[in-house]
């Protein structure tokens, strides 16, 4: 027995582990005060839909941080391409679908851009997207000068609608069934190849079995309310899609080895451009996929929109492990990272603090988990 | 009495002792060379000794003139006057002379920085040394031989008994080798104790007075100048008989690989290469002796589409003209460079080893878009064991592997991309001479193989025994050339250095 604990714990990922006990510390001491509000369906509703646009663009940010690189105008850029969404469809009459589309395209453009201006220019990512914050803010208040309503239903219930229970329980088994196949496939093939298996097979059994029983619990919690809101859908999407571009594609490692050591990378035959710019293009695309999701929650286009925003989403990597210095992060860690601050956030809203003390609060908390960090790397090392 | 004496040192690290119950005293007045496979332990030995290993990681004692002394950081040892010069220069570039040498302890009066009072010290121990540096000189604009001088100014200027020197030739032109010998030998004279790292077992025979041997973390033997027997001190290193260091020459065809026809090359102003031709014939083995500055790493940059200047001649690769523009297109023709600089160029120091071994070839692995993971471990391995790579998983990170190893690792990256043409640019700076052998060895089956190779190396027996045909280079052009075994190192030393061209 005491040998299988300590294979269990070798095995375990220390920081994914350290980030999920602090995420459920969190929701209990919140749950508790709050008398037993914060888990309640609804209110664990609210948390995902909060949730979305903040670990949405923590993705990106992974992937640009990673690089080495920061984005400051993710937040400023969600609501300029919020706002002109919400323009095209009620000042232009542009198709909603069209106006996705064109918004979608014209943000990865605009993103690429800020990656050749960082890499043919030499201008650091700093001061390029702080550019961007000032400069696309401006356009948001431009267009939106006056809040621009949104009429149309169906672009309203990407944030606001919830799946319907068979829908959410056909997920909840794809959520289940989708990495105990994935897992299999990895240990035959490793078997057919000959290879050593990562982790025993026991322990991935188990890490499965605690998901299953995790996404049980989460899906039946929201299902006794209206159901999984639809951004939450989203999100997962998104994650899961740009996790695995990450981890399992050339682009993914080529991303990580320039982070690592630029000059290596680019000796090994990498294409520094072509992934900056693919990075910093995916990057302002989110940004825009969460302007339509902003204007879709409030059904209209403020002049305010996504405000601060990027600071969120770097808070959330960092609060994810991701280095600043480049060359680590993770996606999913990036995106619980995200849960933990709105997480914070919402709990203190429920309870009744005001918004001073939850800036005081979480400021100190976001220094608080990097110290936590750099203090057990040190004693690990 | 022992200026310092180690009793009974052991420390371990996740997976492996790195010092397994070391003892060894050492002298002042004494030249004592630390010798050992990479791996072997002696860095490990000078980092605990330098304080960079505190006190809380080992067991065993540390004694100074037979007291106990514990280092919890580099100050510690700092302060008990034991200074170290690295290998890696560990000046600040945009500094300027004095005040690197100031760094940390800086003069001070009514509190204000006390330049001139710095200056004047620093000007001071520069002459001792023998040296004309001004202190106002901004660091980054001496030379590599130069920095040196300053990093061991910097040592000296505070109180020194026990200087270690951690390779310090590595990096160093030849003649400023000669110039840094009778320093160290000076400073013996005043009774410095000095601990001396080199993998250049010539080095050690001229310089040394002591010689202590480590071998995976533990003690093996040591001698002392009367008894020097560099044959079984190669043994005790590797713990096995060196018998031929290099390999057999095989024959190579006449299909010529890389015909390069009287380039020129330019930079700031400055003509690097100078109309210079040459040939590279298939499973050839080409060796380019020069010395630093002499044009030779900018030819591979050439070739490598790094090099940044202006650049005038004709390249051809495999019977077709080829222009260089950038690493990506090279390897796409199948020409590669290993680099000197590992480090710099070479590792991806964040990822695993792994991660740096399938960067440049991840399209081969990868199959609608995703890359097939057992495919690529299943590559890494087969590389593992080809090129004998000491690792304990694929997954270790690539920084914590020794030298010899992780140019094995960049080795394996680009012998992944099945090359055509390998440019070694000094492949066996920092390795040890185990690993060096099976490069040698590597280089010779590789060119069976009919893979091109050209080698530059800093060390002229290297070039000597390696290559088939041995260029010299010298200024930017071609002063000599000779065949296997009809030149020795005097006549081709005497050529790069421009004696008797």
């Amino acid at each position: 027995m005491k040998t299988y604990l300590s294979e269990l714990w070798e095995a375990t990922n220390k920081r994914v582990l350290f980030m999920i006990f602090l995420l459920v510390l969190i929701l209990g001491v919140f749950d508790i005060l709050s008398g037993g509000y914060v888990l309640r369906a609804e209110n664990l509703a609210n948390l995902f839909r909060q949730v979305t646009v903040v670990a949405m663009l923590a993705v990106g940010m992974t992937l640009i941080i990673v690089l080495g690189h920061i984005d400051l105008s993710v937040g400023s850029a969600l609501g300029m391409f919020g706002a002109l969404t919400a323009s095209l469809i009620a000042h232009m009459d542009v198709n909603p679908i069209l106006a996705v589309i064109i918004i979608l395209a014209l943000g990865f453009a605009v993103g690429c851009l800020h990656g050749a201006l960082v890499h043919y220019l030499n201008i650091p990512a700093f001061v390029v997207t702080l550019g961007g914050l000032i400069a696309y803010r401006g356009v948001t208040q431009y267009v939106a000068r006056q809040s621009i309503p949104l009429r149309i239903d169906w672009i309203k219930s990407i944030a606001q609608d919830f799946t319907p229970d068979y829908f959410s329980f056909s997920l909840l088994a794809l959520v289940i069934a989708a990495p105990v196949a994935f897992t299999s496939i990895s240990h035959i093939r490793l078997k057919k190849a000959n290879l050593p298996f990562e982790k025993p097979l026991w322990i991935d059994t188990l890490n499965l079995i605690v998901f299953a029983l995790a996404s049980i619990i989460i899906v039946l919690t929201l299902t006794s309310g209206d159901g999984i809101p639809i951004q939450a859908l989203i999100l997962l999407f998104i994650a899961v899609i740009v996790g695995a571009i990450a981890k399992h594609t050339p682009f993914g490692q080529y991303v990580y080895a320039i982070g690592g050591n630029k000059q290596a990378a680019h000796y090994s035959g990498i294409s520094i451009a072509r992934n900056t710019i693919l990075v910093f293009g995916l990057m302002t695309m989110l940004s825009a996929a969460c302007g339509i999701i902003t204007i879709s929650e409030l059904s209209s286009a403020a002049p305010d929109i996504g405000d601060l925003k990027e600071l969120d989403a770097i808070a959330s990597c960092v609060i994810g492990g991701a280095s600043l210095a480049g060359g680590s992060g993770a996606v999913g860690m990036s995106v619980l990272g995200a849960f933990i601050i709105t997480t914070i956030r919402n709990g203190m809203s429920m309870i009744g603090i005001v918004a001073q003390t939850q800036k005081i609060i979480l400021g100190t908390v976001l220094v608080l988990a990097v110290a936590l960090d750099q203090w057990s790397r040190r004693k690990k090392s | 009495m022992a200026l310092l004496s180690i009793k009974n040192l052991t420390i371990e690290f996740p997976g492996v002792r790195a010092l397994d119950n070391v003892s060894v005293d050492f002298h002042k007045g004494e030249i004592h060379a630390l010798l050992g496979e990479n791996g072997a332990g002696k860095s490990t030995l000078i980092k605990v000794i330098a304080g960079v290993w505190p006190c809380s990681l080992y067991s065993g004692k540390m004694l100074m003139d037979d007291m106990e002394v514990k280092f919890h950081c580099v100050k510690d040892s700092s302060d008990s006057s034991i200074q170290v010069i690295y290998q890696e220069m560990s000046l600040a570039n945009n500094l300027t002379v004095a005040q690197n040498i100031f760094l940390g302890h800086e003069t001070r009066s009514h509190g204000m920085l006390d330049t001139v009072t710095m200056y004047k010290k620093s000007q001071e121990v520069l002459k001792m040394l023998g040296s004309s540096i001004r202190p106002d000189t901004i660091v980054s604009d001496l030379t590599i031989g130069e920095q040196q001088m300053v990093e061991i100014a910097k040592a000296l200027s505070r109180k020194a008994r026990l200087l270690i020197f951690d390779e310090p030739t590595a990096a160093l032109p030849e003649d400023d080798v000669e110039r840094l010998f009778t320093l160290i030998r000076s400073l013996k004279e005043k009774g410095i104790g000095i601990i001396y790292i080199s993998h250049k077992l010539n080095e050690i025979r001229e310089l040394a007075d002591k010689v202590t041997v480590l071998r995976n973390g533990c003690y093996i033997s040591q001698y002392t100048r009367d008894n020097f027997d560099m044959n079984v001190i190669v043994r005790d290193m590797i713990g096995r008989n060196l018998d031929k260091v290099f390999p057999e020459q095989k024959p190579f065809s006449d299909r010529v690989l890389l015909k390069i026809d009287n380039i020129s090359l330019v930079s700031n102003h400055k003509k690097i290469i100078n109309s210079l031709s040459l040939e590279c014939r298939k499973g050839e083995v080409l060796g380019i002796a020069g010395l630093l500055g002499s044009g030779r790493t900018a030819l591979f940059s050439l070739i490598y589409g790094v090099f940044r200047g202006e650049f005038n001649g004709k390249i051809s690769f495999d019977d077709k003209e080829y222009i260089p523009e950038n690493p990506a297109k090279a390897i796409e023709k199948g020409i590669v460079l290993v680099t000197e600089d590992r480090k710099k160029y070479g590792l991806v120091t964040t990822g695993n080893v792994k991660e740096n071994m399938i960067i440049s070839s991840l399209e081969q692995f990868t199959h609608n878009g995703v890359i097939n993971e057992p495919q690529s471990l299943r590559e890494c391995r087969r590389y593992v064991d080809r090129l004998r790579i000491k690792t304990p998983s694929l997954s270790f990170p690539v920084n914590n592997l020794s030298g010899g190893n992780q140019q094995k690792v960049i080795l394996s990256r680009f012998l992944m991309v099945k090359p055509k043409l390998i440019l070694l640019d000094d492949p066996t700076r920092g390795v040890d001479v185990g690993a060096k052998q099976e490069i040698y060895a590597l280089i010779h089956q590789l060119a069976s193989e009919g893979i091109g190779i050209i080698f530059v190396s800093s060390e002229l027996p290297e070039v000597i025994g390696v290559s088939h045909r041995i260029l010299v280079i010298q200024d930017g052009k071609i002063k000599g050339e000779f065949n296997h075994g009809t030149t020795s190192e005097e006549e081709v030393l005497g050529i790069a250095a421009g004696v008797n061209a």
